[in-house]
C-alpha cells in the first residue's frame, strides 16, 4: 500500500523503532522523521545496568546500526528536542525553533525519573539513571568511592545495586515499603530476594525514606525518617519514573498519568499516537487503561500503533504487567496479578515457598483460568507463562503438577494448544 | 501475542514426535557442542514428557520463527538473523537479562546458568548435533542452510565475474542449477541474456563445462541431434537448454514443442524475464498483462509504440508456457525462482533422473527492464510466489503438486508496487491482473486436486 503519508516518529528506542519497521511492513514508500534527542545510534536503558556493572561494553549497547535507517528508508535528526506539538495545524516545534509539519505522528518518548522533594538534594543534581551519560557519571563516581547508597527498591535500584555490588562498593539500599521490588513481588517472593541480596553483602533498609542530605567535605551524610543516619559517597535516587510528557502538556491533547490512549492507540487528537512508557493505554485486566513501562510493552504498542498510523486498523490486546530479573544467577519473574493473597473466593492462589533453596512459585487463578504467576529460581520459562495468562488455556495439568514436574506440565500445555492455535489459524487462513 | 510468527522460515529442525523415545541423544549432543560437556542442563533443547491421552515425548525447541519476537524486545540487539538465516544471540552483546525468555511463547530461550546468559538453538550454524546423532531420525533438518551445505563442496561451473547487469538473477540461478546438475552436463544457450553467462568477456568462455551458443530457433531440434548420438553412444549425459522466454514462448517455440511431443531426453529451462530484455525491453510472449515495456508503452511514454500499442501496457495476458507444456503431456514440468533454492534444488534433481523430456519454468525479475534495485531481486523473486503471481508447483507424469504452498497470500499489488514497470498501474488493471492470477491459481488448486491431469 502506498500512502504518500508524511509520519513523525518522536523517540528513539523499542517502541518508535517497532512502529518504523510495522510501519514499512505496509508502506515501503511513505516519509518517515524520526526525532531524538539521544546524539546517537539508540540504546535501551534496561541495559544500563549491565553496563555499569561492566559487562557489556559501550559499542555493543546500540540496537540498531545507522545502516538500519538507510535501509528502512527514514531521516532521522540526532540531537533536536522538540518543544511543542500543535495538532490543529498538525506541526512539531523543536528546541531550536524548527517546525515539522505531519500527517500523523507518533509520540514514543518514554520516561523519565521521578527526583522527590528531599531538603539539600536539588532535582538537577540529584544522580538517577536514564541514560548511558548518567550510566558513564555513575561509573565515574563507582571508581572513587567505597559507599554508595540507593533510594528505591524497584527495578532499577535493584539492578543498579548488584551492579555497584559486583564493582566492590559497600551498598545500602532504602526502600520506602515494607518489602523489595513492591509492584511485582508479594511479601513471601520478596523476602526470598532480599535475602539473596543480603547474601551477597547488600544491606537493605525498609520502610524508611530519605528526608535530608547534608554534603560534607569527603563525603554524603543522609537523615533518614526514622531519624538514622549514614554516610555515603554518593547516592542514586531510583524511586520511580513518570512518562516524558512536558512538551505537549500545552497541545491540549489528554493527559492522565501518561498520554490517554484508546484500543488503536490515538490519543484524543485523531493525528497524534503514543506508544511505549509515555502511553497510557488498555490494560489486559479489566476497563482501566494503565502505564507500563516494560519493553516488551513498548515494542508491542509500537507495533500496533504503526500499523494504524499507515491506516491498517489493529486493536491492543492490552497491556499486561510483567517483569523479570536475573540477581546473581537467580531469575525471579512476576506476570499478571501477581500481588493477589487469594482472600477473595473466586480468586485461588497455590503458593509453594522453599527458603532452604531460595525458590518460590505461585499462581493466581480466577474462573479456571492463569491470570498471574510468580517464580523465582524454577524451571517454568516466562514466555509459556505470559502465553498461557494471554491465550487463557486450561490450567488443570499446570494445577495437578503444581507440587512436581510443574515446568513439564507448562510445556505440555502449551504444546498442545498452540498446536491447536496454529491449527485453528491456518484455517482461518484457508478461509 | 504473535502465535502465528512461525511462517515461510528459511532454516529449522523439523521434529516428527511419534519417534521420538526420549532417550535424550539430542539434549547430550547439544549441551556437549555448546558447553564441552554431556550434562542435559547446558542443551538448548528440552524433552517434554507427554501425559493423558496422548503418550511419548515431544522434544521442544526454538522454532526459528520468521518474524521473531525475542529480536524485537532483546535490549540490547543481541539477537539477530545471520547471513546464513539463523536467529541466533550474540555472546558479546547478550546482557543476560532473560526478557527474550519472557517474550518468547514456545519457551525457545532459557537461560544458561552456566554462562549467565540467554540461550537458544542457533542449529549449531548450519550442521545441527541433534540431528546427525539422533538414533531415531526425530529429528530431520530443513532449510536453505541444508542445500548450502550439500552443494558447498560441488565446483563452481562458472568463473568469477559476469558481464551481466547488477543484481540479475539469470546468471545467479544458471550458476546454482550447474551446481546441481555438476560436471555431466552439456548446455545449450540460445541468443539472450544468459548467452554473456558462457561466452565470457575475453578470448575464454566463463563456463566450465561443454556449452554451445546457437541459432535462437532451434535450440530443443540441436539438443534432440545430440541427446539422440549421446545415447546410441551409450552415454547418459544432462542436456540442458537454457533459454530465455522470447527463445521459448516466442521464437524458438516450434522446435521446443516438437521435442516435446517426441518427449527426447532434454531439460529444457527458460528463464523468463517477462520481455526481451537485452535488446531494448521489448514485449514477448511472457510479458504479463498491464506490465510497460518499451514497445507496450502507457500513453504519457516518450517512446513510440512500435506496435502501435498506445496506452496502458500490455493488453493480453501473458503465455503460461508451464501449462502448455504440461499439455504436451511430457514427464516432467516445473515452475522455480531463485527465491525459493531448496524447492529449485529438489526440482533439478527430479528433472535429472526423469527419463525424457523435462520442462522446468524460472521467473527471473530483471532489475533493468522491470525497473527496480538490483538488492530486491532475491525479495522480488520471494514476493512473486507470497501473493501467488507465480506459484510453484510441479508435475510428475501429470500429477499435479504445489511444492510452496503460501498460507495466507498477499494481494498481487504488494508484488506489482515494487516494480517500475507497473508505475502507471490503475486500479481497473490492477483489478484485472488481481482477477487474471486469483483464475490462475484456482486451476492450479483444481488440477493438483485431480488425480492425473493428463
Amino acid at each position: 500500500m502506498v500512502t504518500g503519508k508524511e509520519l513523525v516518529i518522536i523517540g528513539n528506542s523499542h517502541a518508535g523503532l517497532a512502529a518504523l519497521q510495522s510501519i514499512r511492513d505496509v508502506d515501503p514508500k511513505c516519509s518517515i522523521t524520526i526525532i531524538t534527542r539521544e546524539e546517537a545510534e539508540p540504546y535501551s536503558p534496561t541495559s544500563l545496568a549491565a553496563f555499569i556493572a561492566g559487562e557489556i561494553r559501550e559499542e555493543n549497547l546500540k540496537l540498531k546500526n545507522l545502516s538500519f535507517y538507510s535501509d528502512m528508508n527514514a531521516s532521522i535528526l540526532f540531537g533536536r528536542q522538540v518543544e511543542d506539538l500543535n495538532p490543529k495545524e498538525k506541526e512539531t516545534t523543536l528546541a531550536d525553533g524548527a517546525k515539522l509539519g505531519y500527517d500523523q505522528v507518533l509520540v514514543a518518548t518514554g520516561s523519565v525519573p521521578i527526583v522527590p522533594p528531599i531538603s539539600g538534594l536539588s532535582k538537577k543534581e540529584a544522580l538517577t539513571l536514564r541514560t548511558v551519560e548518567d550510566a558513564k557519571r555513575i561509573m565515574e563516581l563507582a571508581k572513587s568511592s567505597k559507599k554508595a547508597v540507593i533510594i528505591g527498591a524497584g527495578l532499577i535500584g535493584m539492578e543498579v545495586a548488584m551492579s555497584l555490588r559486583k564493582r566492590g562498593l559497600d551498598v545500602v539500599l532504602v526502600e520506602k515499603e515494607k518489602r523489595v521490588l513492591p509492584l511485582y513481588f508479594d511479601d513471601d517472593a520478596a523476602s526470598i530476594i532480599e535475602g539473596i541480596y543480603r547474601e551477597q553483602g547488600i544491606k537493605v533498609i525498609k520502610g524508611n525514606q530519605l528526608i535530608d542530605v547534608e554534603k560534607g567535605v569527603n563525603a554524603q551524610r543522609l537523615s533518614l525518617e526514622s531519624g538514622d543516619r549514614i554516610e555515603a559517597d554518593f547516592t542514586l535516587v531510583a524511586v520511580g519514573m513518570r512518562p516524558n510528557v512536558e512538551f505537549i502538556l500545552n497541545s491540549g491533547i489528554e493527559i492522565g498519568e501518561g498520554v490517554l490512549v484508546n484500543e488503536r492507540l490515538q490519543t484524543s487528537a485523531p493525528s497524534v499516537y503514543a506508544a511505549g512508557d509515555v502511553a497510557q493505554a488498555k490494560g489486559f485486566f479489566g476497563d482501566g487503561r494503565i502505564v507500563t513501562p516494560t519493553v516488551l510493552n513498548a515494542v508491542n504498542q509500537g507495533k500496533v500503533a504503526g500499523s494504524n498510523m499507515v491506516g491498517q486498523a489493529k486493536e491492543f490486546e492490552g497491556s499486561l504487567p510483567m517483569n523479570i530479573f536475573n540477581f546473581f544467577g537467580n531469575v525471579a519473574f512476576s506476570i499478571g496479578i501477581s500481588l493477589s493473597e487469594g482472600k477473595d473466593e473466586a480468586v485461588k492462589v497455590l503458593k509453594k515457598i522453599d527458603k532452604e533453596n531460595q525458590s518460590f512459585r505461585k499462581l493466581v487463578i480466577t474462573d479456571g483460568k492463569l491470570v498471574g504467576c510468580t517464580m523465582i529460581n524454577q524451571l517454568v520459562e516466562a514466555g509459556l507463562c505470559q502465553a498461557m495468562i494471554r491465550q487463557g488455556w486450561e490450567v488443570d495439568d499446570v494445577v495437578e503438577h503444581f507440587d512436581n514436574d510443574l515446568a513439564s506440565a507448562f510445556r505440555r500445555t502449551v504444546i498442545n494448544n498452540s498446536g491447536k492455535e496454529m491449527k485453528r489459524q491456518r484455517e482461518e487462513e484457508d478461509r | 501475542m504473535t502465535i502465528s510468527g512461525v511462517r515461510l522460515k528459511e532454516n529449522y529442525i523439523r521434529i516428527h514426535p511419534e519417534k521420538c523415545t526420549g532417550c535424550n541423544m539430542c539434549l547430550y549432543a547439544c549441551a556437549l557442542k555448546h558447553t564441552g560437556d554431556t550434562d542435559p542442563a547446558g542443551s538448548r533443547m528440552i524433552i517434554v514428557p507427554l501425559d493423558g491421552e496422548k503418550k511419548g515425548y515431544v522434544p521442544l525447541n526454538c522454532l526459528q520463527c520468521a518474524e521473531p519476537y525475542c529480536t524485537e524486545v532483546c535490549p540490547t540487539g543481541a539477537i539477530t538473523r545471520n547471513r546464513n538465516g539463523i536467529v541466533s544471540i550474540n555472546d558479546d552483546k547478550c546482557i543476560g537479562c532473560l526478557l527474550c525468555t519472557l517474550a518468547c511463547p514456545y519457551g525457545g530461550a532459557r537461560l544458561d546458568a552456566q554462562a549467565n546468559m540467554s540461550m537458544a538453538c542457533d542449529l549449531c550454524n548450519g550442521t545441527p548435533e541433534c540431528v546427525r546423532l539422533c538414533p531415531e531420525g526425530a529429528l530431520e533438518f530443513n532449510g536453505i542452510e541444508n542445500v548450502r551445505l550439500q552443494l558447498e563442496n560441488s565446483e563452481d561451473l562458472m568463473s568469477k565475474g559476469v558481464p551481466l547487469c547488477a543484481g540479475c538473477p539469470a546468471e545467479m540461478s544458471l550458476r546454482f542449477i550447474l551446481r546441481v546438475l555438476g560436471k555431466n552436463t552439456i548446455l545449450y544457450v540460445p541468443p539472450s541474456c544468459a548467452t554473456l553467462t558462457i561466452t565470457g568477456m575475453g578470448e575464454l568462455p566463463s563456463c566450465k563445462i561443454p556449452s554451445v551458443h546457437g541459432f535462437l530457433t532451434n535450440s530443443a531440434s540441436f539438443l534432440t541431434g545430440v541427446s539422440r548420438h549421446d545415447r546410441r553412444a551409450g552415454r547418459r549425459i544432462s542436456m540442458v537448454v537454457y533459454a530465455g522466454d522470447g527463445g521459448t514462448a516466442d521464437v524458438g517455440f516450434q522446435s521446443l514443442s516438437g521435442a516435446a511431443e517426441r518427449n527426447e531426453n532434454i531439460i529444457y529451462i527458460c528463464n523468463d524475464n517477462e520481455g526481451y530484455m537485452n535488446t531494448g525491453v521489448q514485449r514477448s510472449g511472457t510479458t504479463p498483462y498491464a506490465a510497460w515495456t518499451s514497445t507496450t508503452p502507457y500513453a504519457a511514454s516518450p517512446i513510440p509504440a512500435a506496435t502501435g500499442e498506445v496506452g496502458r501496457g500490455k493488453r493480453q495476458a501473458a503465455k503460461e508456457m508451464p501449462w502448455i507444456m504440461l499439455t504436451h503431456g511430457v514427464p516432467y514440468v516445473a515452475t522455480g525462482t531463485v527465491g525459493f533454492l531448496s524447492d529449485l534444488e529438489l526440482k533439478l534433481r527430479k528433472a535429472m533422473a526423469t527419463e525424457g523430456f523435462s520442462y522446468i519454468h524460472l521467473l527471473n525479475p530483471c532489475p533493468t527492464g522491470w525497473g527496480f534495485l538490483p538488492e530486491k531481486t532475491i525479495t522480488l523473486a520471494r514476493m512473486a510466489v507470497k501473493t501467488n503471481y507465480f506459484p510453484l508447483w510441479e508435475a510428475e507424469n501429470g500429477r499435479v503438486r504445489i511444492t510452496v504452498k503460501i498460507r495466507a497470500p498477499q494481494p498481487v499489488e504488494e508484488y506489482v508496487r515494487l516494480i517500475g514497470k507497473y508505475d502507471q498501474l490503475d486500479k481497473e488493471h490492477l483489478q484485472e491482473l488481481q482477477r487474471q492470477v486469483d483464475h490462475r491459481y484456482k486451476r492450479l488448486q483444481t488440477a493438483a486436486s485431480v488425480d492425473r491431469f493428463f
